[in-house]
């Protein structure tokens, strides 16, 4: 059975798009058909993670909502942008970095229901083991429905009492929305914070399963998006945590 | 005749008209008065309008033109008869008095027959000038004429001239109103860039130009809500916190899918304005929304209150009714339209009609009937146009010499059948 992963955080700049492309190589390596979906539309990001530069992006996820073209035909194979570790496939299907068409997102709106629809279809085209939507943070409509169809929410915040507030407003939400499987992964956690210590804390004013602690790296940060890091730093301990997660929707 | 009389005014003395031509002419009006002097005459002229003036060309007082000339004048609408009487030797005051604008003459003496005769003639020519010369009240009327005949037109233009077909669907409908505007209507638009074919059939309560005025409230808001991009309700479990049930897994179709908000919307919406802002005046609309995937058949709809369209298959048989969703449009604020949904496969069509369809009668009084109906779409392999027509054509059968008390209007959506 295919499966949808939502990942989410409340707030940016917590290293949610950097989680969803981790999440998606290592998942990839292991051979799986991977599609991630940047409907981050206002603020599109994830490709420059992926290496994808604009030229190259023929159609967007845009083009689908407008009705220029189907879904499939706005999703790129990025696999190769990944070097030769990878034995699956990543499908990227990317948000317009255009200024008139994000303009026009705000100015006309869309129907939010063509995601639905467009994630389905994604899935059956590309025949896809794993759709990843990568969200806009905080919460809007297409949020709402991305986390509404997934079996899987991840929700990526920083150990901040910002980060706190809203991401129990993200978990609240998931409740109400019954998704089957809600996971926190704590991101950018100082060094000199003790993990196990802020898993608990997490895990008790939050009622919901840490999958990991993810510690600040310098390396991510000077990586600064020019690549996907688990790619990048095979053997980086931070790699082995991020495994982990892969662990609690692939048992 | 005798009841566009209102008057006969006679200036002539006894000499001229006697006892019996008296009578004759009270047999003619309801108010007669004879008079022998000119002056007496114009008084009471002026007091009261009088449909006839008979008068004599030897008036004791005046001449019969001086006489003639006020009468006329006060008489701009030209409604009042004028006959004059005159001797056989008089003929150059009756020449002066038909150019003055008397309407005809009589030559003494004069006959029953002829004096009857006379003044029928008279007031029928005079009856007959004023059907092409419109008074006031006519013209009142005629106006009112004219604005129907607007709203008509401009009622048509509500309607869309051209009925989206996409590929693989044919479309045709159906409009009869009953009187010059009607209640009902249908509509046909495509929806989510070309993705959804929408389509509309309604009644509104009522006839005439009250139901055509919330006709085109309810299908211009319909139209235009539809094409609103913002989402109700399925977040709304949200909005209501924890105490909440919560959201189960298998409400997934509350999720909003390709077309199914602005189904939604249209609707919803629609009723909430409705509902806010027309509800003294006790209107409201029985209304089915489809909303089609060309690609696919599947049909998301909401059936607020309408008699339920019908799904036949290729081989004739009726396979579906699509039953009311939800209370009509406009009767309860904060009604909740669920959406449903159905399939149509190829060789399958689905037919909206209004109950002016159903409940046409013949002149013996009988309903048509969903028998009838049935009957007649049990038809596979014609196109949208042909299964219409076909229902009007029998309709118009059936209600021959008897007259049509319900607009009638249909739509039919017809999915071709798969070619091998």
């Amino acid at each position: 059975m295919p499966k949808v992963i939502s990942v989410h955080s409340f707030r940016g700049g917590t290293g949610k798009s950097n989680t969803t492309a981790n999440i998606a190589a290592l998942l990839a390596e292991q051979g799986m058909r991977v599609g991630v979906v940047d409907t981050d539309i206002l603020s599109p990001g994830i490709h420059v993670l992926f290496g994808l530069v604009e030229e190259k992006m023929v159609h967007s996820l845009n083009d689908y909502l407008w009705g220029s073209c189907n879904v499939e035909d706005a999703a790129l194979d990025i696999t190769a942008n990944l070097g030769d570790a990878i034995k699956g496939k990543i499908y990227l299907i990317p948000s317009s970095m255009k200024t008139g068409d994000i303009a026009r997102i705000l100015r006309e709106g869309y129907d939010v229901g063509l995601l639905n629809d467009g994630y389905e279809r994604l899935i059956k085209q590309l025949n896809l083991d794993f759709l990843l939507i990568d969200t806009h943070p905080g919460l809007n409509e297409e949020t709402l429905l991305s986390i509404a169809i997934s079996d899987v929410l991840i929700i990526v915040m920083r150990p901040d009492a910002q980060d706190f507030q809203g991401t129990a407003v993200t978990v609240e939400v998931a409740r109400q929305l019954s998704v089957p499987l809600m996971l926190l992964v704590v991101n950018k956690t100082p060094q000199i914070f003790d993990s196990q210590m802020v898993k608990k804390r997490v895990e008790n004013s939050l009622r919901c399963e840490v999958a990991a602690i993810l510690p600040h790296s310098d390396e991510m940060m000077a990586l600064a998006s020019e690549g996907v890091f688990v790619m990048k730093y095979p053997d980086h301990p931070m790699v082995r945590m991020l495994k982990k997660v892969l662990d609690y929707f692939q048992k | 005749m005798n009841e566009t009389l209102g008057g006969i005014l006679v200036v002539a003395d006894s000499g001229i008209i006697n006892a019996t031509l008296a009578q004759t002419l009270f047999s003619l009006a309801q108010r007669v008065m004879i008079v022998n002097e000119a002056k007496q005459a114009l008084a009471l002229a002026e007091a009261g309008p009088f449909n006839l003036v008979l008068f004599s060309a030897r008036l004791p007082d005046m001449t019969a033109q001086e006489f003639l000339r006020p009468i006329k004048n006060a008489d701009s609408a030209n409604t009042v008869a004028t006959l004059v009487i005159g001797d056989p030797d008089q003929d150059v005051e009756l020449e002066q008095c038909l150019q003055a604008g008397a309407d005809d003459f009589l030559i003494t003496p004069i006959s029953e027959g002829l004096l009857k005769a006379r003044v029928q003639f008279v007031l029928e020519h005079n009856r007959l000038r004023h059907q092409h010369e419109p008074s006031l009240e006519n013209a009142e009327l005629l106006k009112i004429e004219h604005d129907i005949q607007v709203a008509r037109r401009i009622q048509a233009g509500f309607l869309p001239t051209e009925l989206p077909k996409p590929g693989g669907w044919d479309v045709a409908a159906c409009f009869q109103p009953a009187r010059e505007v009607a209640g009902d209507f249908y509509d046909a638009f495509m929806l989510s860039q070309n993705r959804r074919l929408g389509f509309v059939i309604a009644d509104v309560v009522d006839k005439g130009v009250p139901a055509a005025l919330f006709m085109a409230l309810v299908r211009s808001l319909t139209r235009a809500f539809a094409q609103q991009n913002y989402s109700i309700n399925w977040t709304d479990i949200l909005e209501a916190g924890t105490s909440a049930q919560p959201f189960t897994r298998r409400q997934t179709r509350a999720i909003p899918s390709t077309g199914t908000m602005a189904l939604k919307n249209a609707v919803q919406l629609t009723n909430n304005y409705i509902t806010e802002n027309h509800m003294q005046d006790n209107m409201f609309a029985t209304l089915f929304f489809g909303m089609l995937d060309p690609a696919t058949g599947q049909l998301a709809y909401i059936n607020a209150g309408h008699n339920p369209p019908v799904i036949f298959d290729g081989n004739g048989n009726l396979k579906l009714e699509l039953k009311p969703t939800s209370m009509a449009v406009g009767m309860m604020p904060d009604t909740n339209y669920s959406i449903e949904f159905a399939q149509i496969d190829p060789g399958d069509f689905i037919f909206c009609y209004t109950d002016g369809v159903t409940e046409a009668r013949n002149a013996g009084g009988d309903f048509f009937m969903e028998d009838r109906l049935f009957e007649l779409l049990a038809r596979p392999g014609t196109t949208a146009r042909g299964l219409v027509d076909h229902v009007y054509a029998a309709l118009q059968d059936f209600m021959t010499g008897a007259v049509q008390f319900d607009d009638i209007t249909m739509i039919a959506v017809v999915r071709q059948p798969e070619r091998f």
